[in-house]
């Protein structure tokens, strides 16, 4: 097996043997180096440093017995040791001891190495022991899903050695560069390492001695070494600015650190390896949260259960805001009739009314609706239950050609209304196969994105006001099924091939605390009124301008007056006049007959391009602009049921065109940038206009057909 | 000044901002793509050893 070596032999390749205490480390190195061995101790520490070398084929290696640790973090010298071993020395491939017996725990070291990017074999030491205790391991699957070869081996009778030193030669000779394995530590974590890797590169902070994203990682766990480094190369180093910021957060929000938090996730993972790849006997039971999840989770009851809790956070959400909804609305309401009171007629009254007050104030008297929205997806997302509602819907989604990692892409995209396409889609940077991904990237922008809320929540109240929570759950389930139907089609025809191996992690279930609630709740219902008070306002004022120019000639105007043609007339041909006017006119002739849209629709769908709130915004002008009947509401809804060309078809059909077509621009920016290519962008823009025209266009024909929506 | 100058510089004013942010999400989606080593990459962009 392996050969005795002269001290004189030059090593060729060198072997690191890393592994937790009593995982038979020792006997494999035994195994490996025969009697020659090297002890010493590592500069500078009384830590023992044991070598060896052994031969095969006419080749030296060196084998380096690391000591043994649990992790690699800067706890004990041990795990220092083991750390700066293979960061300095960068042997040319792990050995990674794993006891099969004890699978879970050991395998968060090996994550660890892989978070490193170390070339990487595990040796499935004691897996004699683990069959003994009924263990069931599929190496195969726990290969697969790692990403790495794993070797099963019984040390003490030197079984599998051979075959783990024709492994890790090959995997040392493969290697070109460290490649750290992309680990989510939930949605928190996951952008501001983000932030914190871009922040390492541009400082220069890891230097060549780093992989910078490893490092990222070890500055959020706030690793007192590495971070004393990077303070002493910059004290004001932004990085580290990050960090204290992040830190500050998770404590705030959820009484934790963030260390716990990533240690937390790679447990999670290391279980979730586990559960794909190991058959336990069945007395063998599990902790608190695997209980709950037996329940939540349940291949029957967890869809069930996930249903019930989307309709109660609808449900509730409109009728807890209610009231609030209404007073916003009297106060805009309000200052439309105090502005137009006060000011003179005229341009400058006509841009604060209708561009101001009625477009972006329909937009604004959604904030409370949002706000429960926010509240009810944090406490989803706090509480961990977001992760099973990911694990529940790949379930589903599996049979479409969905990759399960892209589940949590998928719902902080709008999986349940209120998420945004943008984190959704960076959010795919873990998925490693290409083609899963950009099929991921595709579909994400088709889920109902916070963005999409108000022109639901507006249409619903006009048309559906007492069916408002079954409304925003039908179209919840309307755009997964599209999600799924869209993945089917691209993988089945332009994006073909094999899903890859995954897992899905389960991190622990924790009560939520209300600080955290209210405060992740106010972040992004902030984030909304900002968008509605900066760029939202620029949008519906430059859209009230196309709504206004050119209008009218004193001449045709005059002439219209002579005919005796009445205010609202007037306002209706000075509208169907403007630049927005020509343009909608000219697509209502398409999109009035196909799905019933009129020209303000139109007009309004173009505007939702730039932003899909500018949709409710455009609309609250263009209806404003050319109000016929001054005496009724002066809020949108109102005015949208009294006029002649709107049913609950209309406003249905409207919703799903909406849910479906072209992304708006800032997804589509980072479509590009993601998939490195303008084709993936443009074909998303074109694909998803095409399926909502073509979806949009069959519910108003069957609609009409069955003598629905006048 | 007039009122039709009011209104004009009020649109120009909501024109130039929405160039500006448009200008700003683009340099600040390209930035990323020019740090070696971010994820930005991609799930094929490696770092160099």
């Amino acid at each position: 097996m392996t050969e005795l070596l002269s001290s004189f032999d030059i090593p060729g390749l060198t072997i690191a043997l890393a592994g937790n205490p009593n995982s038979g480390k020792t006997t494999v190195f035994n195994e490996l180096t025969g009697a020659h061995q090297h002890v010493g101790n590592y500069p500078g520490v009384t830590v023992e440093k044991k070598s060896g070398f052994l031969r095969r084929d006419g080749e030296t290696f060196e084998v380096v017995d690391l000591p043994g640790t649990y992790s690699l973090t800067a706890y004990s010298q041990e795990e220092l040791v083991a750390r700066s071993f293979l960061v300095d020395e960068r042997p040319d491939v792990v050995i990674d001891v794993v006891d099969a017996s004890n699978l879970e725990r050991n395998l968060n070291l090996a994550v660890q190495l892989m978070e490193m990017g170390v070339p990487l074999v595990i040796a499935l030491n004691m897996v004699d022991t683990a069959r003994g205790r009924g263990l069931v391991i599929d190496e195969k699957a726990l290969s697969d899903v790692l990403g790495v070869p794993v070797v099963p081996t019984v040390g003490s009778k030197g079984e599998g050695i051979d075959l783990l030193i024709e492994t890790a030669v090959s995997v040392a000779r493969g290697v070109g560069s460290w490649k750290p394995a992309d680990i989510s530590y939930g949605r928190e974590m996951d952008e501001a390492l983000v932030d914190l890797h871009a922040a390492v590169v541009e400082e220069k902070l890891s230097g060549d001695r780093y992989e910078p994203r490893w490092l990222a990682i070890k500055l959020l766990e706030q690793d007192e070494d590495l971070t004393a480094m990077v303070a002493r190369s910059s004290a004001s180093s932004r990085a580290l600015g990050i960090v204290r910021k992040v830190a500050h957060h998770v404590e705030v929000t959820l009484d934790d650190t963030p260390e716990n938090l990533i240690s937390d996730y790679r447990f999670a993972f290391a279980s979730s390896v586990v559960k794909s790849c190991l058959a336990r006997p069945r007395e063998d039971r599990r902790n608190l949260s695997d209980r709950i999840d037996a329940v939540l989770t349940h291949r029957l009851g967890g869809p069930v259960f996930l249903f019930v809790v989307l309709w109660f956070v609808y449900r509730f959400t409109f009728t807890a805001s209610e009231w609030p909804v209404l007073g916003l609305d009297m106060l805009f309401g309000w200052a439309h009739r105090a502005v137009e009171s006060a000011m003179p007629a005229g341009l400058l009254r006509s841009l604060v009314v209708s561009g101001v007050i009625d477009g972006v104030g329909g937009v604004l008297s959604f904030v409370p609706l949002i706000m429960f929205m926010f509240f009810f997806t944090a406490i989803l997302e706090d509480s961990g239950y977001m992760a099973r509602m990911a694990f529940i819907m790949d379930r589903v989604l599996r049979v479409f050609g969905m990759h399960g990692n892209s589940m949590l892409a998928l719902i902080v995209s709008g999986g349940i209304a209120g998420g945004c396409a943008v984190p959704g889609i960076m959010a795919t940077r873990t998925l490693r196969d290409p083609r899963e991904r950009i099929v991921t990237i595709l579909v994400a922008p088709l889920l109902n994105c916070g963005a999409k809320l108000p022109i639901y929540l507006l249409l619903t109240a006009a048309f559906f006001p007492a069916y408002r929570g079954e409304i925003m759950l039908l179209l919840t389930l309307i755009a997964w099924l599209f999600v799924a139907l869209a993945a089917m089609l691209i993988r089945s025809t332009i994006l073909r091939g094999k899903p890859s191996p995954f897992v899905m992690e389960l991190p622990p279930y924790r009560i939520p605390t209300v600080k955290g609630l209210f405060i992740h709740m106010w972040e992004r219902t902030w984030e909304y009124v900002k968008k509605a008070g900066t760029i939202l306002l620029a949008i519906s004022i430059l859209l009230w301008a196309l709504m206004t120019f050119p209008g009218l000639s004193r001449e045709q105007e005059q002439r219209l007056v002579d005919r005796g043609a009445t205010e609202g007339e007037l306002a209706q041909e000075r509208l169907a006049t403007s630049a927005a006017g020509r343009i909608g006119g000219a697509l209502e002739h398409v999109t009035g007959p196909l799905m019933g849209f009129d020209w303000r629709t139109d007009v309004a769908l173009v505007g939702g391009f730039a932003a899909k709130e500018v949709i409710v915004t455009t609309m609250g002008t263009a209806y404003s602009l050319g109000e016929v009947d001054a005496s009724g509401s002066t809020q949108l809804a109102g005015r949208l049921q009294r006029e002649p060309g709107w049913s609950g078809l209309t406003a249905f059909a409207l919703m799903i065109f909406t849910m479906l077509y072209a992304p708006c621009l800032a997804t589509v920016v980072v479509i590009r940038r993601e998939t490195g290519s303008v084709r993936w962008a443009v074909f998303s823009v074109v694909f998803n206009t095409l399926l909502a025209t073509l979806v949009t266009t069959a519910i108003v024909q069957l609609g009409r057909l069955v003598g629905l929506g006048g | 000044m007039t009122e039709a100058a009011v209104v004009s510089l009020i649109v120009v004013a909501a024109a130039a901002y929405v160039i500006t942010r448009l200008v700003a999400f683009w340099r600040g989606v390209r930035r990323c793509t020019r740090c070696k080593g971010c994820p930005a990459r991609g799930p094929d962009g490696g770092f160099a050893s």
